[in-house]
C-alpha cells in the first residue's frame, strides 16, 4: 500500500474511528480494567500502523486489530506488567473504587461477569469472543492462533469451570464431546 | 443453548453494554489525537533508530578493527551512559511542589507560587487544564474519583473533578497554618494535620472526623483494610480503616517531623526526610528487609509494579533520581542528574515524572532506561 503521510494518517483515523470503542469494549470484557483497555487498544493501532507498509490487506484491518487487542490481553495478563499508572503517592493514597459504571447491572450478570473474570485468560477469551461478540469458532481460532479444537474444548473447560463457580450444570452435549 | 449459554450470552453483553454506555463519547477524539501523535513519534523513532543503527555498527566495526581488547573485557557498567536527558519538559505553574498521578493516568502538580493545579495528559505531553485555588496548595492526592488538594493556610482541603478540572467544595478540617499529608483509602480520604490528629473524611460527607490515635502524627499509609499511622517520635499505629480504631502491635522506625511512610511492593517503605536511608519493612512487624543508603537526603519514592525511584539531594543542593530494585533496594546503576530542585517523583504511562520547582516544569524520563 503506498499512499502519502497525510491519506495514511486520516486512513488510520477513519479505522479508529469506526474500531476504537468496540476494540476498547473487547478488551475491557478480557482484561476487566478500564485504564489498561484504553492503553491496549492504543497499542494495538501503533502495533498495527507503525509499519504501516507491512500491512498488506487494509480489509482486513478489523481483524488484525482485533487479534492485537487480544493477544496484547493475553501477553499482558501473562506477565503481570499491566501498567497500573500508579506511584508511590497513588500507592499510598489509592485504593481502587467503583467508577460506578455497573451500578445498574442486574445481580446475575454481576455474578456471571465476576465468574467470568477469574477465568484463566484464554478461556476468558474465548467466552467473551465466543458469548459477546458472537464471533464463530474458526474466526476466534484465527485470532488466538489455534486450532478450532482448541477453541472448543477451551469454550467448554470455561463453561465447566463456570458452571462450578455459579452452581449450574452445563449440559450441552457438545462439551463432552469436545473434552473428549 | 443451555441455560447456562444462554445467561452468559445475555449477561456478558449486558457487562458490555453497561461499560460501552459509560464512556464519554469525547474520550475516543482525545484517544484519536493522541495516538497519532504517538504514531508519529514511533515512526520517526524507528527512522532515527534504523539510520543510528546503521551508523553505530559501522563505529563498532571500525573501533574492533583498531582496538586491543584490554584483559578482563570492558566494564558493562561504563558502556551505558545515564538517561539523564528528560523525553518531555512541561511547563506548569510556578513552584510545583507536589505531584500525584492517577484517574486515567494524568498527571497532576500543585503549584505552590501561583495557588493553582495543573493537569499534565502523558499521552500528548501537554498541560491541558490548570486550576486556580483560593490558596496556596499543599499536598494532593488522587484515586480513580476526584482529586484532593490541600490548603493548609485554610486548615482544609479542596476537591477537584479529574475530568473536567471544576473545583466542586472545600471542607474545613483543622486549623489554619498546619501542614497536611493527604491518603485515600478505600471510600475515604485520610487527612493527617502534621503534629495535630489524623482526620478520616468519609465519601459523601463533609464533616472530617478527628481521631486521636497518636499525639504528633506525620504521615499516613494504607493497604486493604489496615492504615499505618507514623508519629513524629518514629511510633507507627496500624488501624482498621473501616472503624478508626488500634489494631495489633505498633512497631518503631527512626523519628522525624518530615517523615514519609508508603505501602508498595508489599512492603512499608519509610524514610525520615533528614537522612539517607531508605528502609524497606515488613508492614506487620515492621522487621527491616531492605536498606537503601543513599549519598545525601532520600526526599521521595517514586514506584509502580515494575521499577522504584528514590529522589535524592546531595550535600550540594543538587537532586538526582536513582533507580533501586524493589525487591533488595539495590541501586541498578541507573541515576538521573536534575536540572533543578527536584521536589517530587511519580510513575505514568511509562515514564518517570518528577517535577522541577526551580524551573516552574515537570519532566518525564523514560523508566526504565
Amino acid at each position: 500500500v503506498r499512499e502519502g503521510a497525510e491519506g495514511r494518517d486520516a486512513h488510520v483515523a477513519a479505522l479508529f474511528d469506526e474500531h476504537y470503542d468496540r476494540l476498547r469494549d473487547l478488551a475491557f470484557m478480557i482484561m476487566g480494567d478500564r485504564g489498561a483497555a484504553e492503553e491496549l487498544v492504543m497499542e494495538a493501532f501503533l502495533k498495527t500502523f507503525t509499519g504501516w507498509s507491512r500491512i498488506r490487506e487494509l480489509d482486513r484491518a478489523d481483524a488484525y486489530l482485533k487479534r492485537a487487542v487480544v493477544n496484547l490481553c493475553r501477553s499482558k495478563i501473562r506477565r503481570k506488567t499491566i501498567e497500573f499508572r500508579q506511584n508511590a503517592t497513588v500507592y499510598k493514597r489509592e485504593e481502587r473504587r467503583k467508577t460506578g459504571w455497573d451500578a445498574d447491572l442486574h445481580e446475575d450478570s454481576r455474578e456471571l461477569w465476576a465468574a467470568v473474570r477469574r477465568l484463566p485468560v484464554r478461556q476468558r477469551a474465548c467466552i467473551v469472543l465466543f458469548y459477546a461478540e458472537d464471533l464463530p469458532e474458526g474466526e476466534i481460532a484465527d485470532i488466538l492462533d489455534c486450532s478450532v479444537g482448541t477453541v472448543r474444548s477451551q469454550l467448554s473447560r470455561a463453561r465447566k469451570k463456570l458452571g462450578s463457580m455459579l452452581g449450574v450444570a452445563d449440559s450441552d452435549p457438545s462439551a463432552e464431546e469436545a473434552e473428549s | 443453548l443451555n441455560d447456562l449459554e444462554r445467561r452468559l450470552k445475555h449477561s456478558l453483553k449486558e457487562v458490555r453494554d453497561a461499560h460501552h454506555a459509560s464512556i464519554d463519547p469525547n474520550e475516543r477524539f482525545e484517544a484519536r489525537r493522541a495516538m497519532l501523535r504517538r504514531l508519529h513519534r514511533r515512526r520517526a523513532i524507528n527512522s532515527v533508530g534504523a539510520v543510528a543503527l546503521g551508523t553505530a555498527a559501522v563505529v563498532v566495526i571500525a573501533v574492533l578493527a583498531t582496538r586491543t581488547q584490554p584483559v578482563g573485557g570492558p566494564d558493562p557498567s561504563k558502556t551505558l551512559p545515564p538517561a539523564s536527558q528528560p523525553l518531555e519538559a512541561v511547563s506548569v505553574g510556578r513552584a510545583p511542589s507536589d505531584i500525584a498521578v492517577g484517574g486515567i493516568g494524568n498527571v497532576w502538580t500543585a503549584n505552590q507560587e501561583n495557588d493553582s493545579v495543573t493537569r499534565v495528559d502523558p499521552r500528548t505531553d501537554r498541560a491541558d487544564i490548570s486550576i486556580p485555588l483560593s490558596s496556596s496548595p499543599g499536598d494532593i492526592a488522587i484515586a480513580s474519583g476526584p482529586v484532593w488538594v490541600a490548603l493548609p493556610d485554610e486548615g482544609a482541603v479542596t476537591k477537584v473533578d479529574f475530568l473536567t478540572g471544576q473545583p466542586s467544595e472545600t471542607i474545613t478540617v483543622s486549623t489554619p497554618g498546619i501542614e497536611m499529608e493527604l491518603t485515600v483509602g478505600p471510600d475515604v480520604l485520610w487527612i493527617v494535620a502534621k503534629g495535630d490528629a489524623l482526620y478520616r473524611l468519609d465519601a459523601g460527607s463533609a464533616t472530617p472526623q478527628r481521631l486521636e490515635l497518636t499525639a504528633r502524627p506525620v504521615d499516613v499509609a494504607v493497604h486493604g483494610t489496615t492504615g499505618y499511622l507514623l508519629d513524629a517520635d518514629g511510633t507507627v499505629t496500624l488501624f482498621d480503616q473501616t472503624t478508626g480504631d488500634a489494631v495489633g502491635n505498633s512497631f518503631t522506625v527512626a523519628p522525624g517531623e518530615a517523615g514519609d511512610l508508603i505501602y508498595a511492593a508489599g512492603a512499608l517503605w519509610h524514610f525520615t526526610g533528614a537522612d539517607g536511608n531508605l528502609i524497606k519493612m515488613d508492614p506487620s512487624s515492621g522487621a527491616e528487609l531492605a536498606r537503601y543508603e543513599a549519598d545525601g537526603t532520600v526526599i521521595d519514592l517514586a514506584i509502580d509494579p515494575k521499577v522504584a525511584w528514590v529522589l535524592v539531594r546531595a550535600g550540594d543542593g543538587t537532586h538526582r533520581v536513582v533507580r533501586i530494585a524493589r525487591e533488595d533496594a539495590a541501586p541498578s546503576g541507573d541515576e538521573i542528574t536534575m536540572p533543578g530542585q527536584a521536589v517530587e517523583a511519580g510513575i505514568s504511562g511509562g515514564r518517570l515524572w518528577v517535577t522541577d520547582r526551580t524551573g516552574n516544569q515537570v519532566l518525564a524520563f523514560d523508566k526504565l532506561p
